[in-house]
């Protein structure tokens, strides 16, 4: 009985982010440089409307949008099954030096490689080699008789400092445009367009319903090292394979975007507030709540001070960053009042 | 261990040799021979006088008083938080004063050197009272590899403000850009005057304080029990390192990592005295932070690249190794 409660809850939830998620895909259509009325927007949709007010939105502001759900999903599923599988709240695509070296592989594919050798295809893929070297690095560092959560992430954090320093290295070398530095650095929506769509899309939409059919697996690991392991060899398979998609999801999504701060980190511990009862129901949150920040952040970098717009990255870490702060402080005081 | 003379003659000598390398190495190369010349006497009519008296001097004199800077502002902090971790750019300092001065250079672009190092100590004291405060709010458990994790986290918050900041002016973001990187090409004189001031007068105060360090490193009860005031000690502490580190980064930009690095190798060196650690470490600091510069012009000759970037690369490796060995003492 208290389990169905807990279902109708849970699917209560997962409706009010959904809408929460149209509503703000709604408002970030609407609002920008140029503030467009409803009636404008559902005439365009039907191709009835102002030329140039159609082109803004099915070329600018339509892409966006549909990226910002992607990567924001994208980043929070990684950050979701980074903390299971390594059991640690602390892992995710930044901490796990993923995010940074990701960038350091496309950065450097986009800056060094010849114009006519260059493909979204390729960028996606150096990001990966990138990502995976950055995450094996940070676990390699970090590994002594187990993983400390803090260990991880103050190595994480030193090993993206490098990550970061070299692609500051390769801009300031290669070009000093301002908006590139912002971006690789910050992670940018801006001026992203169906391309980059189409880059990122088939990536999020096979690995995260891949990642939802596995989630009785990915319950597994929450149950305690020994009644995991008494399930024998296939666990550490499935922990190689989950964290191979992991890196998957994160390098992908910032092969398009640029490094989005906090992220991937922050919405897995809403996600599990939220929801009880299993990854069948916190990997959908995940990605809805990785959605919605990524769209509020958008919203906000775009209303601030039209008609210039802060990168997406920034605001997200203005928002992470004190939530990060707050978790911290919970878990030590739910550590000391247990001791 | 060493004695203390023969390390001090030598890294005296060392220091003099890299000074006087980092005045002949550039895209140009100039002659021992003309180097001396300039040092004696300087004229106005040869060539290589003036690249050395208008570029490479002011920039070299800055690295050393800035490398020296840092690595005292560390000292201060690691016997302060007695955490190994600590440093002006870990613990988010060094981004709270670049935040504070590109605030004041772009809301005032024909600002002078004296208020950026003032926007650069009031920005090196918000984050002071933030890591203070959180400190109190979080005791206990591994405080000290905690106490770096909301530094870090602070750092990222206070750059992300920078960046945004960028935005609003974008004519001198590359340059802004480039400066908070860590850069020491284009100094002036005045700000080397200006420089010089602030770091005697937090010099002479740390080491009037270097006592009180070295009590308080054995332990704040033991400290106590000695006769120290701490809360006097931490705060004279602290007013050292926002000066120390705010008038570094505001002529040169956000360098990091020096101030992480050298005190661990002055304390390995010298021991735990730190009438003499901070001394030692301000030689250190000139030295490391001399050979980085010196680095970071051959990293993409002729062009220049940020000084920041050498220590980091330096640092980040250094801070893992760090990290590992924190963890496995406390545990």
């Amino acid at each position: 009985m208290n389990n169905l409660i807990g279902q109708k809850r849970n699917l209560i939830i997962i409706l009010i982010l959904s809408v929460l998620t149209c509503l703000l895909m709604m408002i970030s259509i609407q609002v920008g440089a140029v503030r467009i009325s409803w009636l404008e927007i559902g005439k365009a949709f039907i191709q009835r409307g102002d030329a140039d007010l159609t082109y803004i939105i099915l070329h600018y502001r339509l892409p966006r949008i549909i990226l910002a759900i992607l990567v924001g999903s994208g980043l929070a599923v990684s950050g979701l099954v980074a903390q299971q599988i390594l059991r640690n709240p602390l892992a995710a695509p930044d901490t796990l030096g993923i995010s940074a070296g990701a960038a350091l592989g496309a950065v450097s594919t986009v800056l060094l490689l010849p114009v006519e050798m260059q493909s979204t295809w390729l960028t996606s893929l150096t990001a990966f080699v990138g990502g995976a070297i950055g995450a094996s690095c940070v676990y390699g560092l970090s590994y002594r008789n187990g993983v400390d959560p803090i260990r991880l992430a103050l190595v994480g954090i030193a090993v993206s400092a490098c990550g970061s320093t070299l692609v500051q290295l390769l801009i300031i070398q290669s070009s000093t445009n301002t908006n590139t530095v912002l971006l690789w650095l910050n992670g940018s929506l801006w001026g992203r367009h169906w391309e980059q769509v189409m880059q990122l899309a088939p990536i999020i939409i096979i690995v995260v319903p891949i990642i939802w059919l596995l989630a009785k697996s990915l319950d597994i690991f929450g149950l305690s090292e020994e009644s995991s392991k008494g399930l024998g060899l296939r666990i550490e398979w499935m922990r190689a394979i989950l964290l191979l998609m992991t890196v998957i999801l994160a390098s992908g999504s910032v092969a398009v975007v640029g490094m989005v701060g906090f992220v991937g980190l922050v919405s897995p511990h809403i996600a599990r507030r939220l929801v009880s009862g299993g990854h069948r129901y916190s990997v959908p949150v995940a990605a809805l709540v990785g959605a919605i920040m990524m769209l509020l952040a958008d919203v906000i970098g775009r209303i601030l001070a039209p008609p210039l717009e802060f990168p997406v990255g920034l605001v997200t870490s203005v928002i992470g960053a004190p939530y990060f702060l707050f978790l911290l402080w919970r878990e030590y005081k739910s550590k000391n009042r247990a001791g | 261990m060493i004695p203390k003379w023969i390390l001090a003659v030598t890294s005296l000598a060392i220091l003099l040799i890299l000074f006087v390398s980092s005045l002949m190495i550039g895209s140009s190369w100039i002659s021992l021979a003309t180097v001396i010349d300039y040092l004696l006497h300087y004229s106005t009519t040869v060539k290589e006088h003036i690249i050395l008296h208008i570029l490479r001097m002011p920039r070299a004199i800055a690295m050393m008083l800035i490398g020296a800077n840092l690595s005292i502002a560390g000292c201060i902090m690691q016997a302060l938080t007695r955490n190994p971790l600590a440093s002006p750019s870990i613990f988010g300092i060094n981004a709270g004063a670049s935040f504070m001065i590109v605030l004041c250079t772009i809301i005032l672009p024909t600002v002078n050197g004296l208020v950026l190092a003032g926007a650069g100590f009031a920005g090196g004291l918000i984050t002071v009272l933030i890591v203070l405060i959180m400190s109190l709010a979080i005791r206990g458990g591994k405080v000290e590899v905690r106490m770096a994790l909301i530094g870090v986290v602070i750092q990222a918050l206070l750059s992300s403000f920078t960046q945004g900041l960028l935005i609003f002016n974008e004519e001198s973001a590359s340059k802004i850009i480039f400066w908070l990187a860590g850069s020491a090409a284009g100094v002036k004189w005045e700000e080397i005057q200006l420089l010089l001031l602030f770091s005697i007068i937090g010099f002479v105060m740390a080491v009037s304080l270097s006592r009180s360090l070295s009590l308080i490193n054995l332990g704040e009860d033991i400290a106590r029990g000695l006769g120290q005031k701490i809360w006097t000690v931490r705060i004279v502490g602290s007013v050292i390192v926002i000066v120390l580190a705010g008038i570094s980064v505001s002529i040169v930009g956000p360098i990091g990592f020096v101030g992480l690095i050298v005190p661990h190798m002055t304390r390995y060196l010298v021991g735990t005295d730190y009438r003499l650690v901070i001394p030692f470490a301000g030689v250190f600091g000139a030295i490391l932070l001399t050979l980085a510069d010196i680095g970071s012009r051959f990293v993409n000759f002729p062009a220049e690249t940020p000084v920041g970037i050498i220590t980091a690369l330096i640092g980040a490796p250094y801070f893992v190794y760090l990290a590992r060995r924190q963890s496995r003492s406390s545990s």
